[in-house]
């Protein structure tokens, strides 16, 4: 029963700590030459706000941070790749969640961080009308399955010691 | 009695959801190892905004230098030296088909999303997937 007020306190806050680890990504220097490959750290926030307050809230700090972080580290073109790619994320998250009745969070993360690259390979494609991006897919993949896991173990902690404060 | 069978649903749901990504997982590897087992590929076609703007046969090509120019007005310089093709200098912010180096083998191309430009190899034998997508 918390008031809207320190609920929207509680969630800028998140939103803050979202662009924060986004900026702080997209200054890792990235060895690997395709795009769209990343850790997506940004999940982990997505992810505890999903779990503890729900899709609501969760889809507006992610629009913050998206909305943000395009303006601060990115082109005009980011935003339509991390909109789309979010979007699709936050949604696979929340349905599987629900499948998965708030267990096995880590299967959640990786179907969130799938989906988010399914979403960036949409854009892609439609973008430069080139349906060869997709030739990437498999690499996308395997990084997805791979950072979405870790991710979703970091959000699992997190929420655990969350629910100590 | 209802509290093992929402468990044993639960957990069917869980290993169902876990074998999905398994699934993904490896088909991912699958692609892409049996994929670099390929012939390398003789022949480069540079595309510039989904049309073919210059086939190259590399086996015949001498070395040269060249800029093409993308229709947002982007500019990628590739260089052919040694028979081996790269991306040597691009106007996009992030440079991803610069750090490719040389086109390897027939899998992977070098894109440059921001201008558009796609360059792949293709086998002259034939059987190369990629063909098919374009």
């Amino acid at each position: 029963m918390q008031s809207r007020t320190k609920q929207i306190a509680i969630s800028a806050m998140f939103a803050a700590l979202a662009i924060g680890i986004y900026g702080l990504e997209s200054m890792i220097p990235n060895p690997i030459p395709i795009p769209g490959i990343k850790l997506g750290l940004a999940n982990i926030i997505t992810l505890i706000v999903l779990k503890k307050y729900g899709l609501k809230e969760s889809a507006l700090v992610l629009a913050v941070r998206i909305l943000l972080s395009s303006l601060l580290f990115g082109q005009l073109m980011s935003l339509l790749y991390s909109a789309v790619g979010g979007a699709l994320c936050l949604i696979a998250e929340y349905l599987v969640d629900k499948f998965l009745r708030g267990k096995a969070l880590f299967i959640t993360a990786i179907f969130g961080a799938i989906l988010h690259n399914v979403g960036q390979l949409l854009v892609a494609v439609i973008i430069t009308s080139l349906p060869g991006v997709l030739i990437y897919t498999p690499y996308l993949m395997i990084s997805a399955v791979i950072t979405g896991f870790v991710t979703g173990l970091a959000a699992l902690f997190s929420l655990k010691l969350l629910k100590k404060l | 009695m209802a509290n093992i069978e929402n468990n044993k649903k639960l957990n069917s749901r869980i290993i169902v959801a876990s074998v999905v990504c398994a699934v993904i997982f490896i088909s991912s590897l699958l692609a892409v190892f049996l994929r670099k087992n390929q012939i390398s590929g003789q022949t480069a076609y540079i595309y510039s905004s989904g049309r073919l703007v210059r086939t190259i046969d590399l086996n015949i090509a001498p070395n040269e230098s060249f800029d093409i120019t993308s229709e947002n007005g982007g500019s990628n310089t590739i260089e052919i030296s040694n028979h081996n093709i790269r991306v040597t200098h691009a106007s996009c912010p992030d440079g991803l088909c610069v750090k490719c180096g040389y086109a390897r083998e027939s899998g992977i191309p070098i894109v440059c999303l921001p201008n558009k430009l796609v360059i792949v190899l293709d086998d002259n034998k034939g059987g190369s997937v990629d063909a098919v997508t374009y």
